[in-house]
């Protein structure tokens, strides 16, 4: 079976388009650079290192994002006083939330105050970038590096995914109201009890658990053979550059 | 990427010597002014004295192994003698005919007893159709610095600046950078007036030829308006074509006065490592078993000799690498809005090639061959007064060494062979520029 990440990283990405930071609450920044190794982004080094300039645009519009996978994912929230037996930690005087889940590597993900920020003109970073490919200056690009170009960063969010076909996961709220969701700031949801969960975070505050990345195109990587042929031509930045896509990166990973 | 290893024979010692000696293949390269490539040996883990080791990637050494194959194929080919007959040539049975053309007016003459044996063919050039990345490192122990260096002794090699222009300057093909490379940029237009924005250029205040040799019309035969410095190549080789058959003309006139035999000139042969290509030319060269004395005026070569013999200089015409690289280059017609770094020695075609040889003296071809300090004034004004080609007949000339001439190229990614010439009755798969089966092999061994 594949690894949990993997499958979370693949199930946010082919469901909401966004390559997910592992672990989830591990920091991402605009502009870093690095390879993505067993799916994971490690950070090598950064675009002003290299000498690469870019313009940030800082989104001030906030979003929300509430996403469960569409099976083995089920939730459900209570008032103080109110009775449900599915509830085991919690007590009837508690308000709270359960989240069952009955497969592994099923997800929750709820993200509040959502902004998307992105490296400004991509496609002159593109160009900087192909230049640097087809100097072959290894020092400024290398054939497997990725570049962050657009960051997730929320307010709060809570990410918990399974890690067997019998997870559960009881949150307690401090006051008496049913919690809205997941991120209820004014519920302060603590963990009550869980079984078998794989990854929790639960309303934490300044993540950024989703980015986009550019790499090379796997059909570019000629670009970095020693021989290549004459009647190679310069193709266009923007047909060299795209999304770094998880299918791809087994070819990166096999060199 | 995996790198091998890869053993090169700088002396030959007595083990070296038996081992070459019980492999017939690896004696070829040996008789070549090349490097012997011996993969696989049993001294991998102690190499013997006179070897060391280098390391390549696997498709440098495809391509190194393919430019030995085909200057293997080229030399064979060149010390071939033909007696009045090409057997090599497709479908070819009986003596052909020999054709003489003297002031453009033919005759065909059934046979023409030769009383000295012709050279089948003679290498024009090898045209190493493919780029490395930029930046490789081109050290001395780069493999194919030393296989195209070694080339380069043999014949002119020709190699595409690059298309990699549009990202400034310094984005020369590193094969282009080597000294004894001739590399090719691309012009806009036939007459040389812009370079082509892809074509690649030196480094700012690059000394002159340290960069691109001479540029040619970039654009594509096939497909009108694509252009790029490998379709620059096929036309800066043409250029070498009209030379070399100019200076095998010289060559063979000076012989017959030497020796009193008849001879005939090469025909021309040359040679490219590309990609993409299978099986042989369906359509044969022009079966010429060598080419017709034609394009020079033999009385102004003859005063030539005799002056240079009276001034105590013995000329012996032959085309090496130098000469002819030397004479492609003077050849070139500057192009004004541009440096040195980014056009070399300026534009060259075959129109351009004909006016040069038009106005080809005795002292130019005396100052190829000898030191400037051998030709005092007077010998100087004598010799530049004898125009040595005729230049009615440098069309037809032209002609003729383009349509006789003979093609190798080999894929190095396949090891395929693609040959304007062959015996019918060789296996296919085989070059039929030779009888020795499997001395070689695809891949290679390693």
């Amino acid at each position: 079976m594949a690894k949990i990440h993997k499958l979370y990283s693949k199930e946010i990405y082919n469901n909401l388009n966004y390559r997910t930071t592992w672990l989830p609450g591990a920091p991402i920044d605009l502009g870093s650079v690095g390879l993505i190794e067993d799916g994971v982004f490690r950070p090598i080094t950064t675009l002003k290192n290299l000498g690469i300039p870019f313009d940030k645009i800082i989104d001030k519009d906030k979003d929300s994002i509430d996403y469960s996978s569409s099976s083995g994912v089920s939730i459900t929230f209570k008032a103080a006083g109110e009775t449900n037996s599915k509830f085991k930690a919690l007590t009837d005087a508690s308000a709270g939330a359960l989240i069952e889940f009955s497969r592994s590597g099923a997800i929750v993900l709820q993200l509040r105050g959502v902004a998307n920020h992105r490296i400004a003109d991509q496609p002159k970073l593109y160009k900087e970038l192909l230049r640097s490919v087809v100097i072959g200056d290894e020092d400024k690009w290398q054939r497997d590096w990725v570049v962050i170009t657009e960051v997730v960063q929320t307010d709060q969010a809570t990410i918990i995914i399974s890690d067997s076909s019998n997870s559960k996961l009881e949150l307690k709220a401090s006051g008496s109201v049913a919690p809205m969701s997941l991120v209820d700031v004014s519920g302060n949801l603590s963990v009550a009890g869980e079984s078998q969960v794989s990854t929790k975070l639960i309303a934490n505050s300044g993540l950024t658990p989703l980015y986009r990345g550019v790499r090379v195109k796997k059909k570019f990587l000629w670009l970095f053979d020693e021989v290549q042929p004459a009647s190679s031509n310069t193709p266009e930045a923007d047909e060299v550059f795209d999304d770094a896509v998880p299918e791809e990166d087994d070819a990166f990973a096999n060199g | 990427m995996e790198w091998k290893i890869l053993f090169l024979v700088e002396h030959v010692t007595d083990e070296i010597e038996n081992e070459i000696v019980s492999n017939p293949a690896i004696f070829r390269f040996k008789m070549l002014p090349l490097i012997a490539i011996k993969a696989g040996h049993a001294w991998e883990s102690s190499p013997a004295p006179g070897l060391r080791e280098i390391a390549f990637t696997e498709t440098s050494y495809a391509v190194s192994w393919a430019i030995n194959r085909a200057l293997l194929e080229a030399s064979h080919l060149a010390r071939t003698w033909a007696i009045n007959g090409n057997r090599w040539v497709m479908n070819l049975k009986s003596t052909p005919p020999y054709i003489v053309i003297q002031d453009l007016d033919t005759q065909k003459i059934e046979t023409l007893p030769l009383t000295e044996e012709v050279r089948i063919a003679h290498p024009t050039a090898i045209a190493l159709s493919l780029q490395l990345r930029q930046r490789t490192k081109m050290t001395d122990d780069h493999i194919l610095s030393i296989t195209t260096h070694a080339a380069s002794k043999f014949l002119p090699v020709l190699v595409a600046a690059g298309n990699w222009g549009t990202f400034g300057p310094g984005t020369l093909s590193p094969l282009a950078r080597l000294p004894w490379t001739i590399a090719v940029g691309a012009s806009s237009d036939p007459e040389g007036k812009e370079l082509h924005p892809k074509s690649s250029f030196g480094k700012i205040n690059s000394k002159l030829g340290e960069g691109v040799t001479v540029v040619a019309y970039g654009e594509n035969n096939f497909v009108t308006g694509e252009f790029g410095t490998s379709f620059a190549v096929p036309r800066a080789l043409r250029c070498l074509m009209l030379l070399t058959s100019f200076i095998l003309q010289l060559r063979t006139e000076e012989e017959t006065r030497r020796t009193g035999l008849l001879g005939g000139t090469p025909l021309l042969h040359h040679i490219s490592v590309d990609i993409g290509f299978t099986d042989f030319d369906p359509s044969p060269s022009l079966p010429l078993p060598m080419i017709p004395r034609i394009g020079i005026k033999r009385e102004a070569f003859h005063s030539t000799l005799d002056v240079l013999n009276e001034a105590g200089l013995t000329l012996r015409v032959e085309p090496s690498p130098m000469i002819m690289k030397q004479m492609l280059i003077s050849s070139a017609k500057p192009m004004p809005n541009y440096k040195s770094h980014e056009t070399g020695y300026g534009f060259v075609s075959t129109e351009l090639t004909k006016d040069y040889l038009s106005r080809f003296t005795g002292l130019d071809l005396a100052t190829l061959f000898f030191d400037g300090s051998d030709l005092n004034p007077t010998l100087s004004d004598t010799l530049s007064s004898y125009k040595l080609a005729n230049e009615k007949e440098l069309d037809t000339l032209n002609d003729i060494a383009i349509q006789s001439s003979l093609t190798y190229s080999i894929d190095y990614r396949t090891g395929k062979i693609h040959a304007s010439m062959r015996d019918p009755e060789m296996d296919q798969n085989e070059t039929g520029y030779h009888k020795e089966k499997n001395n070689y092999s695809w891949p290679p061994v390693i």
